[in-house]
């Protein structure tokens, strides 16, 4: 990938690696000794080498952060307790929420009954689903609480690849 | 507690696995560990590569709990610090592509004025650190990260290589370009605007 430079114009293509290691401190002592021969008598690199130098030591102190027991405590606030995805499941909170779809399909079985055919009872209009026709796995997959129980759970839903086996989410 | 993360000592990889079998095993103290001990370089990582502060400390917080949730995942064939690294530029670019946000310009903290160079010329002093942030953002992504990895982070060349799974090479030269630009940005920041 090549992105054309910048402000380090005449920077020579042969020394980028070297001037980029050499404020880092990782240069060879055979590198250094080659850098410096030809910075002697190059002044796009010796330019180079100073922008270098100075973006890498203000980059640090620009982003540094200091530790945030506040941050620590959210993330742990946000962690399942601890037990299989089934023994988390809040069926109190559960049962709440789902507490209006089983009245729709109580009264859906009530109408059911007295008619004898199903028929959509509600005033949504003639493309919702009637309430009876809602199974059960349907209805667990209208729980956003279910679903962030199963993506907590396993963790794969977004999972990738990064072409050495090991799988980053 | 602040200052430059510079690195990490060799003892860190075997005191990570530690952490890492017991949070698997179901030990959240573990975790809460693992958290504290990269917190600071997450949330710093992120913020570079999104911009936004506080959209920042939900992207690090949303790495974290992606790497809590696949840790069983975790095969140990890269250093553990590598693979939540990857995680957390991972959540950064979910965050980017979600929100297209060029790095806007934050309001500029007082304090970042208090830390502004007392002396010297730009050249020779540390640079306001609004500024750099603000120059960041006009940086192309994949320089951003291995500036950020290699500068703010400490990691070194080889390990930026194998996070961003490119060669050495190309990571060089991604700093090396990254710095210049940044370095170019900064000068025209500089050019009074009328
Ligand atoms: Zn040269």
């Amino acid at each position: 990938m090549d992105h054309s430079t910048t402000r380090s114009p005449g920077a020579c293509d042969e020394y980028v690696d070297l001037l980029a290691r050499s404020v880092d401190g990782v240069l060879t002592e055979t590198e250094r000794v080659r850098l410096d021969a030809h910075a002697a008598s190059c002044a796009a690199c010796r330019q180079a080498l100073a922008d270098q130098q100075l973006i890498r030591t203000s980059l640090s102190e620009a982003l540094s952060l200091d530790a945030s027991p506040a941050f620590v405590a959210r993330v742990l606030s946000q962690l399942p307790e601890s037990g299989r995805w089934f023994d988390r499941l809040d069926f109190r909170r559960l049962t709440w929420r789902l507490s209006p779809v089983a009245a729709g399909l109580a009264l859906a079985a009530a109408f059911v009954v007295a008619t004898g055919q199903p028929t959509v009872t509600d005033a949504a209009g003639p493309d919702s689903i009637p309430p009876a026709a809602l199974s059960f796995d349907e209805v667990i997959e209208s729980s956003d609480m279910v679903t962030l129980l199963w993506q907590a759970e396993g963790g794969q839903v977004e999972a990738g690849g990064n072409g050495e086996g090991e799988v980053i989410p | 507690m602040s200052g430059p993360a510079r690195g990490f000592p060799p003892e860190d990889a075997d005191e990570d696995r530690d952490l890492v079998d017991r949070a698997r095993r179901g030990d959240q103290e573990a975790f809460r560990r693992i958290v504290e001990k990269y917190e600071r370089r997450v949330r710093g990582l992120v913020w570079g590569l999104v911009g936004d502060r506080s959209d920042a400390e939900d992207v690090a917080q949303e790495a974290f709990l992606r790497a809590f949730r696949s840790l069983s995942s975790f095969g140990g064939r890269s250093s553990f610090r590598t693979w939540l690294f990857q995680i957390a530029l991972n959540a950064a670019r979910t965050h980017r592509q979600s929100r297209r946000s060029r790095l806007q310009p934050e309001a500029v903290d007082p304090a970042d004025l208090e830390r502004a160079p007392e002396t010297g010329s730009v050249e020779q002093g540390l640079i306001a650190r609004d500024r750099l942030r603000r120059a960041l953002g006009q940086l192309p992504a994949d320089m951003r990260e291995a500036v950020l990895l290699r500068d703010v982070e400490g990691f070194e060349y080889r390990e930026i290589a194998e996070l961003l799974d490119i060669p050495i090479g190309t990571v060089e030269s991604r700093i090396f370009r990254g710095r210049a630009r940044l370095r170019e940005a900064l000068a025209a920041q500089t050019i009074p605007e009328t």
